[in-house]
């Protein structure tokens, strides 16, 4: 009795288990037929897998500008519109240069409004929208958050979790983290990111503080002190630093 | 999986000047210390699956339709259906693989492939790419004859035998091609000879 197909194939890709396997190989051993076989499956495949080569094109990058966003009609009239607010700039800039033209007491009075108005919550919202990242660590003891600065905008939604690691994602801009064993360092100065910590109950302590004032306290899952906490068990802590 | 489902996000893209279009990669620096890991992004994870799959994805279509542009517009639908998605599914070689493979099937029997096909086969005879005429001949020959042997093999075994070609397991491919994964093993011995045989009799043997 020789071997199919199915066993010559599965030993020659090592797709067999160990006892069929050895079942294979004592075959082989003996059998110069099936031996032949295995290697004439084996040269066959090795030229054909070479002449497939012969087909082969370089791979062309992916252009996912265009791909993720295939209006380019869009992005023409974009374009037009950048022109004509270019142009209209430019023939701003003319007017208000010239001697005695009412678009400087214009322009001025449009700063002097500008400068009073409150910044919009969540910051200038661009089109496309920024990916979360983050870092995940796992404390040693009592374990300290430090945010370096208070925030105009942005706020730090907090949860106790079950598992063992602080995580921290950040929403926004790029904030640079720096951690040890026993603290996390966060250099938010000028940032409008937002922030969601997780907190693992099983830590000895965790104490968060925004530029030096602690806005959350807790000690083996007991919050001592915090924000507000939200329908869906965060913690909203204010980054203005207002609330001590 | 060392993966945290994120939130889909939409395309945060930007451009860098050594490898065109790419994925924005790091949103924070950090110095890191013991213990800790960086939590990625979808965006970066995506990366990360284009930067595995993609060269084996294209030259899977390529090979299998003997067409490169087609091969590269498919491909990267597959990786924009991926991004899309908004999550990474557990094997992401075979979601990709397999929504590639559906594309280029519905695609296959389009006149716009024929007409490609034509304007392929045109560029293809152009003999400037071979440094001596010769050469040029001589591999213009045999990668005919491979690409008309290839066409003259049944569709499964095609796309069997390339899913081999790239290192797929069986367990694999009998997922991905929905086949049996017993006779896996059966059918990639079938095609090898069905290839070989093609080859060998040359052009115009059918």
């Amino acid at each position: 009795m020789h071997l199919d197909d199915e066993s010559l194939e599965r030993l020659l890709h090592g797709e067999l288990d160990p006892g069929p396997e050895a079942t294979v190989r004592s075959h082989l051993a003996s059998c110069p037929s099936c031996e032949a076989r295995l290697e004439e499956s084996r040269a066959l495949e090795s030229r054909l897998f070479g002449l497939l080569g012969t087909l082969d094109h370089e791979a062309p990058e992916i252009d996912w500008n265009s791909a993720l966003h295939p209006t380019s009609t869009r992005a023409r009239a974009g374009s037009r519109i950048a022109a004509s607010i270019a142009f209209l700039l430019l023939a701003g800039g003319i007017l208000y240069a010239l001697p005695d033209s009412p678009v400087r007491g214009w322009i001025d009075r449009l700063r002097g409004m500008d400068a009073t108005e409150a910044p919009t919550p969540g910051g200038s919202r661009s089109e496309i929208e920024t990916p979360v990242s983050g870092l995940s660590l796992r404390p040693a003891g009592a374990f300290e958050i430090d945010f370096e600065d208070s925030q105009a905008i942005g706020a730090i939604r907090l949860r106790l979790v079950r598992t063992p690691e602080v995580e921290i994602r950040v929403l926004g801009s790029p904030v640079q983290l720096e951690s040890g064993p026993d603290r996390l360092s966060v250099s938010n100065a000028n940032s409008q990111s937002s922030y969601e910590i997780l907190v693992p109950e099983s830590a000895a302590s965790i104490r968060l503080r925004v530029d030096g004032k602690e806005l959350f306290l807790s000690q083996r899952g007991e919050v001592q002190s915090a924000g507000l906490l939200d329908s869906t068990g965060f913690y909203v802590l204010d980054l203005g630093g207002s609330r001590p | 999986m060392d993966v945290l489902a994120f939130p889909p996000r939409s395309g945060d893209v930007t451009k860098s000047p050594s490898r065109g279009l790419l994925f924005r990669m790091s949103q924070i620096t950090a110095i890191r210390s013991r213990g800790e890991r960086m939590i990625r992004s979808f965006p970066e994870l995506v990366q990360e699956a284009y930067d595995a799959h993609y060269a084996s994805i294209f030259r899977y279509l390529d090979r299998l339709s003997g067409d490169p542009d087609l091969a590269a517009d498919i491909a990267q639908e597959a990786f924009v259906r991926l991004f899309r998605r908004g999550s990474l599914p557990e094997r992401p070689d075979h979601w990709l693989v397999t929504v590639a493979l559906n594309l280029f099937r519905n695609e296959r029997s389009t006149a716009r492939r024929r007409e490609r096909l034509r304007d392929a086969h045109a560029a293809e005879l152009a003999p400037a790419a071979f440094s001596s005429p010769a050469e040029g001949l001589d591999a213009l020959r045999v990668r005919a004859r491979v690409r008309e042997a290839l066409d003259r093999i049944s569709g499964r075994e095609r796309e069997l035998l390339l899913l081999r070609a790239e290192g797929y397991s069986y367990r694999d491919m009998a997922t991905i091609l929905e086949l049996n994964e017993a006779s896996v093993g059966t059918l990639l011995a079938r095609a090898k000879r069905a290839f070989g045989i093609a080859y060998e009799e040359g052009p115009h043997a059918s």
